[in-house]
């Protein structure tokens, strides 16, 4: 065995031709998860002979045999066994034969990766630099272990004396017992809470020992006893925590004991470790439980003195925490504030100047109640807090990432919750059919349109889809694709950050590793991909059944076919034979290397109707030129490979550029072909010499109608290995010529539409290259249409040879497989939605599931590259009373995971998503949460002001049905809502942050508010509600294969496209406006719970000189001109359409005078700046 | 700084200067304050005062370092034919590439072949320090004393915009904010009248993530990055109104901003006790400021001659970059905190992503970029401005020691070259070394987290202690890693 790896060694390193081999293995780094190893650290191996019983067995029996035997294998590695040794544990092989430099046991035992050495601090002293050199050696010649030889762990008797001799050496340095009786609880058990038990306590239990559990603290961890009652001195803990072993002082991270609690625990033990029984936490979970995770309290609602304040229960609590600090609550607003709070409140914009008429003239008591009710109704309203919606789950219109390409089909998402929320849909509904909405409600289409909500996220299209498959890159790329979804998921409906357990259990809340992969598995067979639905439900239901039917045929078809298939009649012999000839051959043909986009595509015609008969495309050497062979390479655009590739085609070569006469090379005229896909077409063993090739095109005959078109990349003539189109002139019957991407010239420029193919010509070997590149491809191509062709000729013969009923069925299916077909095709189209789907087609290496869940790993420090255990989907276990186990029926369907997940959130059980929602509502209405961290309650997260409140009104929002609307009218219609914002210096000194609300606090309008109001104002907002995004950028590449050009300073302020609402912008995550932006408009790459309300120069540069501001400026000007031709009376409309009030008389002097000097488009220009318009009071 | 203190002024909440002074309560001197303050631009008061007068300006310790000028090589610089002498890549040319026994050799983009593959550039060694440096860098070439190296970069990922991310904001994925936005964050502005994060693209477009690249990410928006285009017509957008908007002059202006300030005072008069209401009134006066100072950046027409030949104005290849390179140092003297520049786009072409023809398109664009390094390097040297500025020159991964094509190279995150300059970096030394093939780094190997740490140090920032709170982590540019590299430094 030994001799075998030491050949295979010298083999490699004669091939290579290197000398001293060894040297260059050694110097090798390695990446272990995401620290690098640095190898030439290591000392080099012995170069004497090793043999493992005199010299290895020793080793491993004395420092490594204790932990990994047959009844305890830390990390799933044995080491007791020659078979355990070399299968390695749960991090993968950790004993390369012959590599010891790529063995882990050496990264481990050498101590080159922190946290990962061996044996671990405390369990044993490190090995010697010999002890490594004689291990790499016995690694580097084979790893020799005689048969039949097993280890056993062996106290290390030297160490137990050199800890004896230490004993007494540094029993002097030691503090001493302190003099007095001391009690487990009043004197040890806060030195064990402060100083131990974050590391051996409730939630980690480091080396195997917990401090908080009498039974496991007398029985002690890995290391053995932590303490001997009556011996201190001897007691590992206290050697520990006096720094008598160097290299292992307790605590490990944070501050040490002082001598003072050392000598109180050597009194505790030396009194005998009295330690009272019933001190246990009770079941596992010590701690007392995080606020967040109780249930639901629903508590009365207090009753306070000078509660006549308070209109509704919400008050009473308010009352009650502003009396407890001494507070009072300040006067109500007045009307005109009122109204203007409460209309962006609801709708995101301010309130018109009927509005405002209506509104003070009303003085019925109910006035403002119906002005509620009027807001909840409008449409406005749904459109404004979807907005809300939408930045929670950082929705975009674009997948972001380098390749930012345009996300089309993003915004049906969008409408369907604008809509949820006008419709009041109850949020359990609303949280289901967002997770799960195609499972659950299979006949309504806008199911599948909710889960636009799991492919909301940025979508790294390079590493998903463009580079090279089964790649560390691509599993890295898969995985955080994951944890977006599983984030915004836990973020959005539980207000939990369980991403921060990806790579170890969360350090502050109870979310394990494992728990989080878990989550991992609940979307384990879903990805981010358009999916078709429609928009009307009737078809919806039509075509799913047709679907269904089809789906139903189809299977009996296939197993009518199988059974041709496996007939093995003589009469298929020889045919069979060539099948699997052909097979053998596919197989061993070379695969084509996978390259990223290029920006030059190729050439592409004009579209033309089909009453025209052909297009051409010709290319003309310069001179006549023997022609060996010639290559036609098609386009491969973003989505498509063969885009443009004509079915029916001739190519001829002519030494007449007009092809008076010619010589065909290929005739595809009459027999249309299938498309190639990216394949090459080829025409080979030419040997006729001519100047001008020409490509002729004809129009589809299958198709009887439509336009047509075609295209192609590059085309390819070698003459010998010389390909002699390079740089060749090009003529076409009609060209696009849509620069950079489409040209005539770049059909021979060089670049497929997937990469370059070669250098300059000229270049020694590149040709060469190409061609055996494209012979192999095109070779490749002829293999697998043949073999396509011959199995279907196998298909009719077998079938031919079956039961004649069998044969009348078949040509029944076909029958009505072919009128289901042509009544699907009868239906309006489907429309596409982004959104969650486990069926797509296949583009690159990205593929769709078909619904069933990928095996999911639980990945040590979050690195793909150490997998650790299989784990199942689940949800979090941090709520008692709230299983986190799915009892799914059938856990292989993907889809089931996904609504066992949705079914966990919306349990009136979970506290946590009530409460979260809730505190939601409450934010966008206040400005700020109860709970003012929104997606995190958990230990670093806010706590609630009003807990009481939090709870009341989560329950108040479960029993209402999950209603929307009624929780918006019972907060709006609150006292607490209707206080005025001023300002109190007294207060203020109490509660800065005024989370109590003795005042209501001023908001700044964000980006869009501004956006919408600004039009509103000018009379220019468009109402038209839904669909496609509008640009509001001018788009200049709109056929692009990576980030397209777009310019926000070009785009037309005037066009109709500027003066919808900001919610129906197409909002690119990369390249983001920067007039949204200066507003602090959030980046949608990340989850906005909250928005920064920033205020800086930039912003003020923006809001003054941006070119939207200053051309609505002049129509704000404009519409107050057409109510009266007085100045005075155009800028009191002017303020009232601003301000929601009029001007005061000092404020209409001076605005008069500066309109009567410089016009009132300059005037609206500074109301429009002005901190009366910026904020609402 | 204690840990009360750094959690009250991480919380992104408290924008209004009362609630802030508020929430510190006592104990805490003016100087503080006022720094802490500067942070958030606009309630500054004043911009000449330092945390520490014995931190010059550092935030936790003594800064060596006032600003800093980065140039990002984008694409993917091929460590192989610029910096990194393989003698062993001559030897093996041609053959199979085959790092040993057991070594997965992936390639993202899919390299047929996996030939080795020599640099075709001729190499010299150079300075007193004998710096190897291929021929693409004539005038990088005899700055090498100056210089320190990082041989041995590495990337956690071969995927360019994950890569670009990294080397900005220190994760792969976006939404994290870059390390100018944390400068701006961390230090505020040395000179209240120019934004603190300048960010200067290619004048042919933008990078791998476009503005994402530069972005606050979830700090602040005050911090990202301000867009500079150095040859357009307007360099910064929305400094002055459009310029057909004919309605507005020059007086409509002046009026207009002192009778906005009269009606926002009026309005802060009746609504006490906010000082956004106060900060938003400063904004505007801010801004007009900036309009006086800024334009003047742009207007190198009294440059000398000399200067103009020194950053390569004279070349139509090199006249590009070289005007970006001086700019930046006009902005450096202005007083921004942090200039990057950029080389390269997007897309396949037009940047250092040379996966076909590594002799043509290497050897172009190092021709476009070196004059202008070099010049800016000497000229902030000869101006004194070394003294205190950081000059890095860096790039998102390295390229593979074999071949692509027949002479493009593949990505390669195992190992790569960035260079630093200037105050407090240790001229004349390189760290960390790649293998034989300059395939992976093997001996002190540097990462992303490793080089920010490196910078915040020399700025005055410990990168453990610069945090903000975001989704329930306490998030920094460095993650939970990096190392200062203390071997570079003086």
């Amino acid at each position: 065995m030994r001799d075998l790896f030491k050949r295979g060694a010298r083999s490699r390193v004669l091939r290579l031709g290197i000398t001293g081999a060894c040297g260059v293995a050694c110097a090798w780094s390695l990446n272990i998860g995401a620290q690098t190893v640095n190898v030439s650290k290591l000392p080099p191996p012995v170069t004497e002979h090793v043999e493992f019983v005199d010299d290895i067995q020793f080793i491993l029996e004395h420092s490594c045999v204790r932990c990994h035997n047959s009844a305890m294998s830390l990390s799933g590695f044995r080491l007791d066994s020659r078979e355990h040794a070399l299968k390695g544990g749960d991090l993968g092989v950790d004993i390369v034969p012959g590599q010891s430099g790529q063995s882990r046991l050496i990264h481990f035992a050498g101590r080159l990766i922190s946290e990962l050495e061996m044996p671990p601090k405390g369990q044993g002293a490190p090995l010697n630099d010999r002890e490594i050199a004689l291990l790499r050696a016995w690694i580097d010649q084979g790893a020799e272990w005689p048969s039949g030889v097993t280890l056993q762990s062996r106290p290390d008797q030297t160490a137990e004396t050199d800890k004896a001799n230490d004993n007494e050496k540094d029993l002097s340095a030691l503090p001493p017992p302190a003099g007095r009786k001391v009690d487990f609880v009043k004197d040890i058990q806060p030195i064990l809470t402060s100083k131990c038990y974050s590391c051996h306590g409730p939630n980690e239990q480091k080396n195997q020992l917990r401090w908080d559990v009498k039974a496991i603290a007398a029985k002690g961890g890995i290391s053995g006893p932590a303490f001997s009652p009556g011996k201190s001195a001897e007691s590992l803990v206290i050697r520990l925590v006096a720094g008598l072993q160097p290299d292992l002082m307790m605590p490990l991270k944070g501050d040490r004991l002082s001598s003072g609690e050392i000598g109180l625990l050597r009194a505790w033990i030396d009194q005998g470790a009295l330690w009272p029984d019933g001190l246990d936490p009770k079941g596992s979970a010590a701690p007392p439980v995080h606020w967040a995770y109780r249930p639901l309290s629903r508590p009365m609602v207090p009753r306070v003195k000078g509660g006549s304040w308070g209109r509704t229960p919400v008050d009473q609590f308010i009352l009650a925490k502003l009396q407890e600090n001494k507070l009072r609550a300040s006067l109500p607003a007045d009307k005109n504030t009122l109204l203007r709070r409460v209309t962006y409140d609801l709708t995101g914009l301010p309130p018109t100047p009927e509005e405002i008429q209506a509104f003070l003239t009303d003085h019925s008591p109910d006035a403002y109640a119906k002005v509620v009710d009027r807001l909840l109704a409008s449409q406005r309203y749904g459109e404004h807090w979807a907005r809300h919606w939408l930045d929670v789950v950082h929705y975009a219109d674009s997948h972001g990432h380098d390749q930012d390409r345009p996300r089309d089909n993003a915004w049906p998402y969008r409408d369907y919750v604008v809509r949820a929320f006008n419709e009041d849909k109850p949020y359990s509904r609303f949280v289901e059919e967002q997770l799960a909405g195609d499972v659950l409600f299979p006949d309504k289409p806008q199911g599948a349109v909710a889960t636009g909500f799991i492919g909301t996220g940025p979508f790294d299209e390079s590493s998903m889809i463009s580079i090279v498959d089964d790649t560390l890159d691509k599993k890295r790329a898969q995985s955080l694709d994951r944890d977006d979804m599983v984030m915004t998921a836990m973020s959005t409906f539980v207000s939990t950050t369980v991403h921060c357990a990806r790579c170890h259990n969360h350090k502050f809340d109870p979310v394990s590793q494992k728990e989080y992969y878990r989550l991992q598995a609940v979307f384990a067979g879903v990805d981010r991909a358009d999916r078709p639905y429609d928009v009307d439900p009737a078809t919806h239901v039509l075509r799913q059944s047709l679907l269904q039917r089809k789906t139903a045929l189809e299977q009996r078809r296939s197993r009518i076919e199988e059974m041709a298939s496996s007939l093995r009649p003589a009469e298929l012999q020889e045919l069979d034979t060539h099948l699997k000839k052909l097979q053998q051959d596919l197989d061993s043909a070379e695969k084509p290397a996978a390259t990223s986009l290029s920006k030059s595509l190729g050439y592409q015609s004009q579209v033309s109707s089909p009453a025209e008969k052909m297009k051409w495309v010709q290319i003309d050497l310069g001179k006549p030129l023997p022609i060996d062979e010639v290559y036609l390479i098609p386009v491969q655009q973003a989505m498509m490979a063969g885009f443009g590739f004509p079915a029916r085609f001739r190519v001829d070569l002519s030494n007449d550029s007009l092809f008076a006469s010619y010589h065909t090379l290929a005739d595809h005229n009459e027999t249309a072909l299938p498309n190639p896909g990216s394949t090459p077409f080829a025409i080979q063993d030419i040997r006729l010499t001519g100047r001008y090739l020409r490509i002729t095109a004809f129009p589809s005959s299958d198709k009887e109608s439509g336009y047509w078109f075609f295209a192609l990349a590059e085309v390819l003539a070698f003459s010998g290995a010389k390909n002699v189109t390079a740089e060749a002139k090009v003529t076409a019957l009609d060209s696009i010529e849509s620069l950079p991407q489409w040209g005539k010239a770049n059909l021979v420029d060089g670049y497929t539409s997937l990469s370059k193919l070669r250098p300059a010509t000229g270049e020694p070997g590149g040709s060469a290259d190409i061609l055996s590149a494209i012979r192999a491809s095109s070779r490749r191509w002829q293999l697998e249409l043949e073999l396509k062709d011959s199995k279907s000729k196998r298909q009719r013969l077998a079938v031919s040879l079956l039961a004649p009923a069998l044969g009348t069925e078949l040509a029944g299916l076909e029958k009505e497989l072919a009128e289901l077909t042509q009544r699907l095709a009868g239906l309006p189209p489907s429309q596409m939605v982004y959104a969650g789907t486990n069926d797509f087609a296949s583009t690159g290496s990205f593929y769709p599931s078909k619904g069933v869940p990928r095996p999911i790993h639980l990945l040590k420090r979050g690195e793909i590259t150490t997998p650790g255990e299989l784990v199942s989907p689940g949800a979090l276990s941090l709520m008692p009373g709230l299983a986190a186990d799915f009892k799914l029926d059938d856990s292989t369907r993907e889809g089931s995971r996904r609504t066992a997940l949705a079914q966990w959130i919306i349990s009136p059980n979970n506290a946590l998503a009530w409460r979260s929602i809730v505190n939601r509502v409450w934010h966008y209405h206040f400005g700020r949460g109860l709970v003012n961290t929104p997606n995190d309650f958990g230990r670093m997260g806010g706590v609630p002001s009003h807990p009481e409140l939090l709870d009341w009104l989560a329950a108040w929002f479960l029993d209402n049905g999950g209603s929307f609307k009624k929780l918006h009218r019972l907060i709006l219609t609150s006292s607490v809502y209707l206080q005025s914002s001023q300002g109190n210096a007294a207060y203020a000194q109490v509660d800065a942050d005024n989370q109590f609300l003795w005042r209501m606090n001023r908001q700044r309008l964000d980006a869009e508010a501004v956006r919408d109001s600004v039009l509103q104002m000018t009379g220019k907002l468009d109402l038209t509600m839904g669909g496609p995004p509008v640009k509001q950028f001018f788009y200049e590449d709109p056929n692009p294969g990576v980030t397209p050009i777009i310019d926000y300073t070009r785009f037309d302020v005037d066009s109709p496209a500027s003066f919808r609402r900001s919610i129906y912008r197409y909002v690119f995550r990369t390249v983001t406006d920067p007039f949204m932006d200066s507003l602090d408009c959030p980046d949608a790459s990340q989850l906005s719970p909250v928005r920064n309300t920033s205020i800086t120069a930039l912003q003020a540069l923006t809001m003054w000189n941006d070119r939207f501001i200053v051309r609505q400026a002049e129509h704000f000007a404009e519409r107050v001109s057409q109510v009266s031709q007085d100045l005075g009376a155009q800028i009191e409309g002017a303020c009232e359409l601003a301000w929601g009030r009029l001007p005061t008389e000092g404020e209409a002097k001076v605005l008069l005078a500066y309109a009567s000097k410089h016009g009132m488009a300059n005037t609206c220009r500074v109301l429009l700046n002005g901190n009366e318009f910026a904020f609402v009071n | 700084m204690s840990q009360e203190l750094k959690r009250t002024w991480m919380n992104p909440k408290l924008s209004s200067r009362r609630e802030f002074l508020a929430s510190l309560g006592e104990g805490f001197g003016t100087l503080v304050l006022s720094h802490l303050l500067l942070r958030d631009e606009l309630l500054a008061q004043n911009a000449s005062f330092a945390l520490k007068p014995e931190l010059n300006g550092g935030l936790h310790h003594r800064a060596k370092a006032k600003r800093v000028i980065q140039l990002f090589m984008n694409g993917g610089v091929s460590q192989i034919d610029t910096f990194d002498y393989k003698p062993q890549l001559i030897k093996y040319s041609g053959q199979k590439f085959d790092p040993g026994p057991g070594l997965k050799v992936e390639s993202v983009t899919g390299s047929p072949g996996f030939l080795v593959m020599k640099s075709p550039f001729t190499w010299k060694q150079h300075g007193q320090c004998g710096r190897w440096v291929s021929e693409v860098f004539p005038h990088m070439a005899a700055c090498v004393d100056d210089l320190a190296f990082l041989m041995a970069m590495t990337s956690k990922t071969n995927v360019h915009g994950p890569a670009v991310y990294q080397q900005n904001s220190g994760f792969t994925l976006p939404g994290f904010p870059c390390m100018g936005a944390w400068l701006s964050y961390g230090l505020g502005k040395l000179n209240e009248n120019v934004p603190a994060f300048v960010v200067l693209p290619d004048s042919r477009g933008l990078p791998y993530n476009g503005q994402q690249s530069f972005s606050a990410g979830f700090l602040p928006a005050a911090h990202q990055g301000t867009l500079v285009r150095a040859t357009a017509s307007v360099p910064i957008n929305d400094l002055f109104a459009p310029k057909s908007a004919t309605y507005i002059t020059e007086s409509s202006e002046e009026d207009g901003l002192s009778l906005l300030g009269q009606l926002n005072r009026q309005h802060l008069s009746r609504w006490q006790g906010d000082s956004r209401l106060e900060a938003r009134i400063a904004s505007y006066e801010l801004a007009a400021r900036m309009q006086l100072s800024i334009p003047g950046v742009f207007d190198i027409s009294k440059e000398s001659e000399a200067t103009r030949k020194l950053y390569g104005l004279d070349d139509k290849d090199t006249e590009d970059f070289g005007r970006s390179c001086l700019i930046g140092r006009r902005l450096l003297e202005q007083g921004v905190r942090f200039v990057q520049i950029w080389s390269g786009t997007n897309g396949a072409t037009g940047n250092w992503d040379n996966h076909s023809n590594i002799p043509e398109q290497l050897g172009f664009i190092a021709k476009r970029t070196d004059t202008g390094v070099a010049g800016l390097f000497k000229d902030l040297k000869a101006r004194g401005l070394l003294e205190d500025t950081l000059v890095i020159w860096t790039t998102e991964f390295g390229r593979m020691p074999f071949s692509q094509g027949s002479s493009g190279r593949d990505h390669n995150g195992g190992t790569f070259v960035t260079w630093l300059g200037g105050a407090g970096i240790r001229g004349g030394v390189a760290h960390g070394q790649s293998d034989e093939w300059a395939w992976k780094s093997v001996e002190n190997s540097t990462a992303s987290y490793d080089l920010h740490a490196t910078i915040l140090h020399l700025l005055g920032i410990d990168h453990q202690k610069l945090t903000f709170r975001h989704n329930g982590i306490d998030r920094r540019l460095t993650d939970v890693h990096g190392h200062v590299i203390s071997e570079i430094l003086v």
